[in-house]
């Protein structure tokens, strides 16, 4: 792969073997061998772990899964979601009413037994370092495949696993493309912030309980800050896990960062009034004083779902707010957007 | 003890606690050199953050430590002494479940509400934190009064506080298991308890309600006093028994209440607070008890804060494993000293 | 003087009566036994007359008046109580103990006048105990304890003591002492003084007037000598076989 760091995709004979490993421990997570069902199975992958392409009934632990289905046309291969009091985007919540897809429940608590009714022959979950593996995959007799999409550090790492999800359904010609075109839009982006004269300082978050919950050095927002042409503060640090961090500390080296990055995960909108409120402090930073303050209301823009796969316009939104010159003028932000004190 | 020494002891905890005070304020994550302190504090500084990290963030903690420590402790004695048991204290009432209880319903259930995980410590997880553990402890309070004003035995009513406690906790547990990883670590990390959640903004109304507690708590001690011979002499005295532990179990719930909804459960520093002050002055008169363990209250509480923010860590300790590994050995320590 | 005074007075728990139909009168000066064997509702009279359970039925007066129209406050100036329990508390100094008794005299911090503090070693003084008066409490013999609570009693100055089972826990000189020192409280204080022993040897010898309380007989009082006499206590105390002149007072 180009940009992943946990997906290996290569060609064995008519079909494809796929390995997914992961950051806790050498060993892979898993290795499959995708093959056609027009196809008879070559002998030595009897003993192997075989997806059978195209899969005909997914079990999708993540809305990072499901949305590229959809935006494939091929939702019908999906027959159960997780979490799916979660979701917002109007044609699961119709699929869900029509019980053509079903809710199986939440990690903590899967619903084993409507995940059993469901024949699934695939499940793509979350792999976790300190979760094990659930017993679903024995009980169904589906085949159990990490989706570790979140792990990845790069946005168009994170971006690549839709591919996965193209061969999955057979239509990996057209998931290439859709990710080439996602990688040169995302490239001439950075391209134009490379060489920018003045490159902003950002930082990102709200503490909770005193403490603020940092993105790592090498995480994916701070590759994105990069590549948006801006310095976030904690871009030395090692970490690609969040980082615990007191809050006199954050004021120290924050206080003065240009930009300031807050998830709203709420219903109703942020505003400097109420960020007032809810912590005095936040007045004394330089990008509340100068409102320059970037919110993405996580709700309404479908953030979870949807901003993994449009790494550009997520880049792009970033661009905007630090550079708008080399935006055009009249762009409207699709995630983050600058808070005013307008209602 | 005599007059002059439980003076000289008083003014020594009160000196203990003015340094503990100062050094709250001098010392955190950030190392800010002394003169530059100095600088601050006679408003003769360059650097503006130093003094916003001084008065806005060090000041309101080290001010929420002092007075979250006086009212756990004060609440903590009214138990030790209603219960007459010593293992007594503000949880003991399920007062602290209550309160867990709303904030998981606000931070469990909200984050399946607003569709996205608490994770992200949106502005509800502030305010609506405070409130739900607030409504939680004193639904418990009004519950645990209800049964207090009907019985006069002590011993059943720490048996319903601890039957309230287990339920809230059950449905707590119950929350827990259907709700998402993040929310259940947002609710984990409010449950390690934190002087930090108060602010200069919410400073007016925590002290004012807290001061307000700890005042009328003083007016407690004559009664207290007479508990201690035994519920029937104190009843034989004129008590009344029952309006008697209601104001008892409303004061310190009340108390209990308001912190645990600023600061999250506090666990340990309730319980242990109280004997400090009984072995230190080796006294069981509640006019200088109630005095002896809020200021003593509050230097533990002063001092557990300064080693969670000792410089070295980036982020600050959980309070709760502060107060407990602080203050267990005190405790351990100060009887064994006393039994010489 | 008519101190207090119980007509068809029924005693238990909850409308469940266990003795019914009590009627006596405790004067100024009086020192008088309440004997009856274990169960059979001595305690309940007790917590009758502090007001801890309400009775059954009939009525209580003190100096005239219905006991449950006084308030808890002027109750407690009234009739003072020495029971069997003990405090426990560690720091508890004997001081304080008795100074619990001023407590329906003091302020709203209980704040101790000269005239308090003075009772309060009068008190001790007067049952022989002002010697311990900065001891703690929790250190003291069983007989020390049951002097200091005495002094609790006197130090509330009410004129009515009552005192459940005194006798229990202490050896015999100590005893012999307790006796003595009622008797005095009676005789110089003008108490009346009610205290319940099932220690029917020591009332005998040296008690004049007895209440004598059991399940299923009716409630007696009058001088022992009377209820001797008319086999009251051979019946009650089911003592079948033996002859009244083993339980005749000799002492004189």
């Amino acid at each position: 792969m180009e940009f992943s760091s946990y997906l290996i995709i290569n060609h064995y004979k008519s079909g494809y073997y796929v390995n997914v490993s992961c950051p806790w421990n050498d060993k892979s997570l898993g290795e499959f061998y995708l093959y056609p069902d027009t196809l008879q199975l070559p002998d030595e992958l009897c003993s192997k772990t075989v997806i059978r392409t195209p899969v005909h009934s997914v079990i999708a632990y993540s809305s990072t899964q499901w949305s590229v289905f959809l935006e494939l046309g091929e939702i019908s291969r999906v027959k159960g979601i997780l979490e799916s009091d979660y979701t917002s985007n109007p044609d699961i919540k119709q699929l869900l009413a029509a019980k053509l897809i079903e809710d199986v429940g939440i990690e903590t608590s899967l619903k084993t037994e409507v995940a059993i009714s469901l024949h699934p022959d695939l499940i793509l979950y979350t792999p976790y370092s300190t979760v094990p593996k659930n017993e679903i995959g024995e009980l169904t007799g589906a085949v159990m495949l990490p989706f570790a999409d979140y792990l990845e550090n790069h946005p168009l790492g994170r971006a690549e696993w839709l591919k996965l999800i193209g061969f999955l359904s057979c239509r990996e010609k057209d998931t290439d493309e859709w990710f080439h075109n996602i990688v040169s839009r995302y490239e001439s982006l950075k391209s134009l912030c490379e060489n920018v004269e003045y490159r902003p300082t950002v930082f990102s978050d709200l503490p909770f309980e005193g403490q603020w919950y940092l993105p790592g050095g090498k995480s994916y927002i701070s590759q994105i800050f990069h590549d948006a042409g801006a310095d976030y503060i904690w871009a030395d640090n090692n970490s690609t896990a969040s980082l615990p961090v007191d809050a006199e500390t954050v004021l120290i080296k924050a206080r003065d960062a240009d930009f300031w990055r807050i998830m709203n995960s709420t219903n109703t909108k942020y505003s400097y009034e109420r960020l007032a409120v809810e912590n005095e402090l936040y007045t004394h930073f330089k990008a509340y004083e100068n409102r320059d303050i970037l919110v993405c209301d996580i709700r309404q823009s479908g953030y979870f779902e949807k901003s993994e796969y449009e790494p550009d316009l997520l880049l792009k939104d970033f661009v905007f707010a630090f550079h708008p010159e080399l935006v055009e003028s009249d762009y409207k932000p699709h995630y983050f957007y600058k808070l005013t004190d307008e209602k | 003890m005599k007059n002059n020494k439980i003076t000289i002891g008083i003014l020594g905890i009160i000196a203990f606690g003015i340094i503990l005070f100062i050094l709250n304020l001098f010392v955190g994550s950030v190392t800010i050199p002394i003169e530059d302190i100095f600088k601050v504090l006679l408003k003769d500084n360059t650097d503006n953050t130093l003094s916003v990290i001084i008065f806005n963030y060090r000041l309101p903690q080290a001010l929420t430590a002092l007075l979250a420590g006086a009212a756990l402790s004060v609440a903590g004695l009214l138990m030790q002494t209603l219960f007459r048991n010593p293992l007594a204290d503000p949880s003991m009432l399920g007062i602290s479940s209550g309160a867990s209880l709303g904030v998981g319903i606000v931070i469990l259930l909200t984050g399946a509400i607003s569709g996205a995980a608490m994770s992200s410590f949106g502005w509800w997880s502030t305010i609506g934190v405070s409130l739900a553990a607030f409504i939680g402890a004193v639904l418990v309070l009004f519950v645990m009064l209800a049964f207090s004003s009907r019985m006069k035995n002590m011993t059943t009513l720490i048996i319903i506080g601890l039957m309230i406690a287990y339920l809230a906790g059950s449905i707590t547990d119950i929350l827990k298991f259907f709700s998402l990883k993040e929310d259940i670590h947002a609710f984990v990390i409010w449950g390690m308890g934190s002087f930090s959640g108060v602010g200069t903004s919410k400073m007016p109304v925590f002290a004012i309600s807290i001061i307000i507690g700890l005042f009328v708590s003083f007016f407690l001690s004559k009664n207290l006093n007479i508990l201690l011979l035994g519920e029937m002499y104190a009843e034989n005295l004129g008590l009344n028994i029952r309006k008697n532990s209601v104001v008892i179990i409303l004061v310190s719930g009340y108390l209990t209440a308001i912190v645990t909804a600023y600061c999250g459960p506090i666990a340990f520093v309730g319980l242990a607070m109280p004997h400090i002050a009984r072995f230190l002055f080796k006294s069981s008169d509640h006019r200088l008890l109630i005095p002896a363990t809020m200021l003593i209250g509050m230097d533990m509480a002063l001092f557990c804060n300064l080693i969670a923010r000792m410089p070295g860590f980036d982020g600050n300790l959980p309070i709760n494993a502060v107060t407990a590994f602080i203050g267990a050995p005190v405790v351990i320590s100060v009887i064994l000293k006393s039994r010489k | 003087m008519e101190i207090l005074k119980t007509s068809s007075l029924s005693i238990g728990y909850n409308d469940k009566t266990i003795v019914s139909d009590i009627n006596v009168t405790l004067h100024e000066g009086d020192i008088i036994a309440l004997i009856g064997p274990n169960g059979a509702g001595k305690s309940t009279l007790f917590k009758t007359f502090s007001t801890h359970i309400k009775p059954v039925s009939g009525t209580i007066e003190l100096f005239g008046k219905d006991l449950l129209s006084y308030t808890p406050k002027e109750r407690a100036k009234l009739l003072g109580i020495v029971l069997t329990e003990r405090p426990d508390d560690m720091f508890l100094k004997v001081f304080d103990v008795v100074a619990a008794g001023r407590y329906p005299y003091t302020g709203m911090f209980g704040k101790l006048s000269e005239k308090d503090e003075q009772e309060i070693k009068v008190s001790l003084e007067l049952v022989g105990a002002n010697n311990l008066i900065d001891r703690a409490f929790n250190t003291l013999s069983d007989g020390e304890k049951q002097k200091v609570m005495i002094a609790k009693a006197i130090a509330q100055n009410t004129p009515i003591i009552m005192l459940d089972e005194p006798t229990a826990f202490l050896d015999y000189p100590s005893k012999i002492e307790l006796f003595s020192l009622l008797k005095k409280l009676a005789k110089e204080q003008k108490k009346a003084i009610l205290f319940s022993s099932h220690d029917l040897e020591l009332l005998l010898r040296y008690t004049d007037n007895l209440w004598i309380i059991a399940r299923n007989e009716p409630f007696a009082a009058g001088m022992s000598s009377e209820l001797l006499k008319n086999d009251v206590i051979k019946k009650y105390f089911k003592l079948k076989d033996i002859d009244n002149q083993y339980l005749i007072k000799n002492n004189n």
